[in-house]
């Protein structure tokens, strides 16, 4: 019965993936909205109903050179980042894998920042480079060799902001680590004691710095303001996505919503100690699995009144803001041996 | 699945210059971006990039030289899709195409925008007021909304 | 002192829709991994061909088009082309003319502003404060409906004085004068809250310098100028800025932040004259009929529009049909200028300073 088991718990863990994460993306929108003094749109409209409508467009080939690739790299990665979700399920922990690890999170992490990379490279919107406008003369000399599209840059700024933007995020991660003395997600969990007596991580000195940078490292992680320099509204546009419409669109807004959903769910296990258990047959499995839920909430709230207030950090703010947080995350580290 | 439903709950609009004064496309930006208007609680929401808008809004009186970006922004709209006329200029070329001394009024206009793409709502004045832009874009959801595709 | 034109190995043409710069106009970066090298605008979109236009049109309906060559400027364009005609006639305009089209350019020169803080602020991507200058500019949008009857074409100056129905009552000045207070408070306490928030400026600050002396090689204008610390206002030269007590703001450094602030200051001081325009405005009647359309001429006239010296001449013949008529606006030669203060900034870096003129390309491309 252990393999049904698992199968049933990634199967409703998805479920509540899909449906909360653009749930996430309207609370999100609706936060901004009344910190900007204005009524704002319905909570499911930004993002529960706009993937629907997407649904319902008409599917179109992209403008792009492997458009099927373009159009499969949103589903691949929720599949692959709903992996996270569920190597932090119990049901998981005990199976022969091995991959129940920080470690392997981390990893499955890095591919979802990379595939921004490949989804920059493969676009070609008509915003920039082919918009039907004669500014270049036949003939004339012309400057540079390349004449790059929009989302061209999006992916070299991808590849920039991956490499210094994932520090805080990886730091923060390995700070429950340190603590609890093993890389396994069940050490990390058990160490916070049972659901009934917990005492949380969150709540000691060394998880509270924890806490705050993994906070920094998760907007980061979202591009959401102000870390979305790969995908800058005042030059770029939106960055690598720009060539995404009809149901293609629906998923990538899926796999946005699942990343803030999956990013926060993880925060929960590590920092709370509550894990996302699925197990109906007892009063207590059903109120972990509803708290750990609720809990979610928590930072993409936090993150939403946090992009309302925030510009557009370029290179020269990042730089410095992403090694101070890596510092106090190093502290925080420090503080937990 | 869910197709009229969604679409009368999330319409997201693209706003397009094409060639006005400014003054309608301040008037549209002001009822999107202005708490004061705030078209977003009407489930209507501003994008920049074709491929998301469902609602493409046009002003000004359609030059010849942004004609071609204005049909390939068009093509790049996913179906269903309307055209709004935003303004005088866009609907009759106002002073521009019905005003002109010895020479004639101006020969830069292709328009007005119902002989470049077809039109399914004109919202007229010279600016329109906010609230007649919001009233057209909530007349023009059902029409979406009952759209075959 | 030339700022260095170097090699690029990238090209990124931005535009003609994009949500920076909001009008068709199409910028090519040069880039050296993201920093800008060099930088070229194209411009021509949005020509109607209104000087062509305007060739033996009567008086009259020529201004109807001036107006609409800019919808956030339209006041100062009529206003400047109808000088024309009261300077070549030696038309006098009564008083109380002079201090409405002084309050309605005014108030149309603070939207504009708000505008511009608006702008900017999307463009560094705080949307939150972007949303707030909107607010702080719609009750002077209201005030200008109720004033002239329309929010952004006024159709305020007319040859001999203004319109009858932007002549107001005193009731509607008093109520103005009261709804000012508050408006300004909520401006000021805005304005505050930018220059106060060490995010945004650290994105504004020593970015996109102009010094003085490119400002004055490129002839640069208006606002953008006086920031860079070139002292030119053309109001102080129009005889209807003379009822008035107010400063000319000039700040010397240059950067995006200097032309934000100068801005501000300058809010401050339009706010100023409104005060007493409102409170000073003498009664009496709003439009002289004492002159008569004839050959006039080719007659220039400056005026200083939100974003610089604008520039009209033409004659009439004897008909009192528009000839030669010519325009100039201050975004060409201030766009030009940011070519070169782009250069060496980081590519959004660069998207902002191009903004931070206050481009407006309807009137440039007319």
């Amino acid at each position: 019965m252990e393999n049904v088991n698992f199968i049933i718990s990634a199967v409703v863990l998805t479920v509540i993936a899909l449906f909360f994460g653009p749930v996430f993306l309207g609370i999100e929108r609706k936060i901004q909205a009344r910190i900007q003094q204005r009524i704002g749109p319905p909570i499911l409209t930004p993002g529960t109903w706009s993937i629907l409508k997407f649904w319902n467009k008409k599917p179109f080939t992209p403008n792009s050179p492997l458009p099927w690739l373009y159009h499969a790299l949103p589903p691949a990665t929720i599949i692959i980042i709903l992996v996270i979700l569920w190597l932090t399920n119990p049901d998981w922990w005990g199976l022969p894998l091995s991959l129940s690890t920080l470690v392997a999170i981390v990893g499955i992490m890095k591919f979802e920042e990379v595939m921004y990379v490949i989804m920059g490279s493969l676009s070609r919107s008509i915003l920039s480079v082919t918009m039907p406008y004669g500014d270049v003369v036949k003939g004339a000399v012309t400057k540079a060799r390349i004449r790059r599209f929009l989302e061209g840059q999006s992916a070299v700024r991808f590849i920039k902001h991956i490499t210094i933007a994932s520090f805080p995020i990886y730091i923060a991660i390995f700070i429950p680590v340190v603590m609890a003395r093993s890389i396994f997600v069940q050490d990390v969990v058990l160490y916070q004691g049972s659901f009934l007596d917990l005492s949380p991580i969150l709540f000691t000195v060394p998880g509270f710095v924890g806490a705050i940078v993994y906070f920094v490292g998760y907007v980061a992680q979202l591009n959401d303001y102000p870390f979305t320099i790969a995908k800058a509204k005042g030059d770029l546009i939106e960055g690598a996505p720009l060539e995404y419409g009809a149901h293609a669109r629906g998923n990538y807004y899926i796999m946005r919503g699942v990343w803030m959903f999956v990013l926060s769910s993880l925060f929960v296990t590590l920092f709370f100690g509550i894990p996302p258990v699925v197990d109906f047959s007892s009063m207590l499995g059903v109120s972990q699995l509803v708290m750990h839920v609720l809990l979610t909430f928590a930072l993409p709230v936090l993150v939403s009144v946090l992009s309302a207030f925030g510009p557009i950090l370029t290179f020269k703010q990042l730089y410095p803001v992403s090694f101070g947080f890596t510092a106090i995350g190093v502290f925080g580290l420090l503080l937990a041996l | 699945m869910f197709k009229a439903i969604s679409r009368r709950n999330a319409v997201h609009v693209m706003l397009v210059y094409a060639g006005g004064c400014n003054g309608c496309d301040i008037e549209v930006v002001n009822c999107v971006l202005s708490p004061y208007y705030d078209i977003e609680q009407y489930k209507v929401m501003l994008t920049w990039n074709p491929r998301e808008a469902d609602i493409l809004l046009v002003t000004g009186p359609v030059l010849k030289r942004i004609e071609p970006a204005l049909k390939k922004i068009y093509d790049a709209i996913p179906d269903p899709k309307l055209v709004a006329a935003v303004g005088s200029c866009a609907i009759n070329g106002n002073v521009f195409s019905n005003l002109g001394g010895d020479l004639g009024p101006s020969e830069e206009i292709a328009g007005p925008l119902d002989k470049v793409l077809p039109v399914a709502a004109k919202i007229p004045g010279c600016p329109p007021r906010p609230e007649d832009i919001i009233s057209a874009a909530a007349s023009a959801i059902p029409i979406l909304a009952e759209m075959e595709v | 002192m030339e700022k260095d034109r170097g090699e690029a190995d990238v090209e990124i043409p931005v535009g003609l829709v994009h949500p920076a710069l909001l009008e068709p106009y199409r910028p090519r970066f040069f880039l050296q991994d993201e920093v800008v090298t060099d930088c070229e605008i194209t411009l021509d979109a949005q020509h109607r061909g209104i000087e062509r236009m305007m060739e033996g049109i009567p008086v009259d309906k020529c201004n109807i088009i001036t107006e609409r060559i800019c919808g956030i400027c339209s006041c100062v364009h009529l206003w400047n082309s109808v000088r024309v005609v009261e300077k070549g006639l030696n038309i006098t305009i009564p008083e109380r003319a002079q201090y409405m089209r002084v309050i309605i350019n005014e108030l149309e020169r603070l939207t504009s502003h708000l505008i511009f803080f608006g702008h900017a602020l999307e463009i560094i991507g705080h949307e939150t404060l972007a949303m707030r200058a909107f607010i702080a500019r719609e009750p002077f949008m209201i005030l200008l409906g109720e004033l002239s009857g329309n929010r952004v074409h006024y159709a305020c100056p007319v040859i001999g004085g203004i319109r009858p129905r932007c002549n107001p009552t005193d009731d509607m000045c008093k109520k103005a004068l009261a709804q000012l207070g508050p408006a300004a408070d909520y401006v000021k306490d805005y304005a505050d809250r930018i220059l106060q928030d060490a995010m945004i400026m650290s994105r504004i600050e020593g970015v996109g310098v102009l010094t003085k002396e490119e400002a004055i090689k490129y002839h640069v204008v208006g606002p953008t100028a006086r920031s860079s610390g070139v002292a030119k206002d053309w109001r102080t030269d129009i005889p209807d800025y003379k009822h008035f007590d107010w400063d000319v703001i000039v700040l010397d450094d240059g950067d995006v932040k200097t032309r934000v602030v100068q801005r501000v200051l300058e809010t401050f001081e339009i706010i100023k004259i409104l005060k007493q325009g409102f409170e000073n405005i003498p009664a009496g009647e709003v439009r002289t009929k004492d002159w008569k359309l004839g050959t006039m001429p080719i007659t220039t006239c400056y005026h200083e529009a939100p974003r610089g010296e604008l520039y009209d001449s033409y004659g009439l013949d004897e008909k009192g049909n528009v000839r030669h008529y010519k325009n100039r606006t201050p975004t060409l030669t201030n766009l030009g200028a940011m070519e070169v203060a782009c250069l060496g900034e980081h590519l959004t870096d660069a998207v902002l300073t191009v903004a931070s003129c206050d481009p407006c390309l309807c009137c440039t491309n007319r």
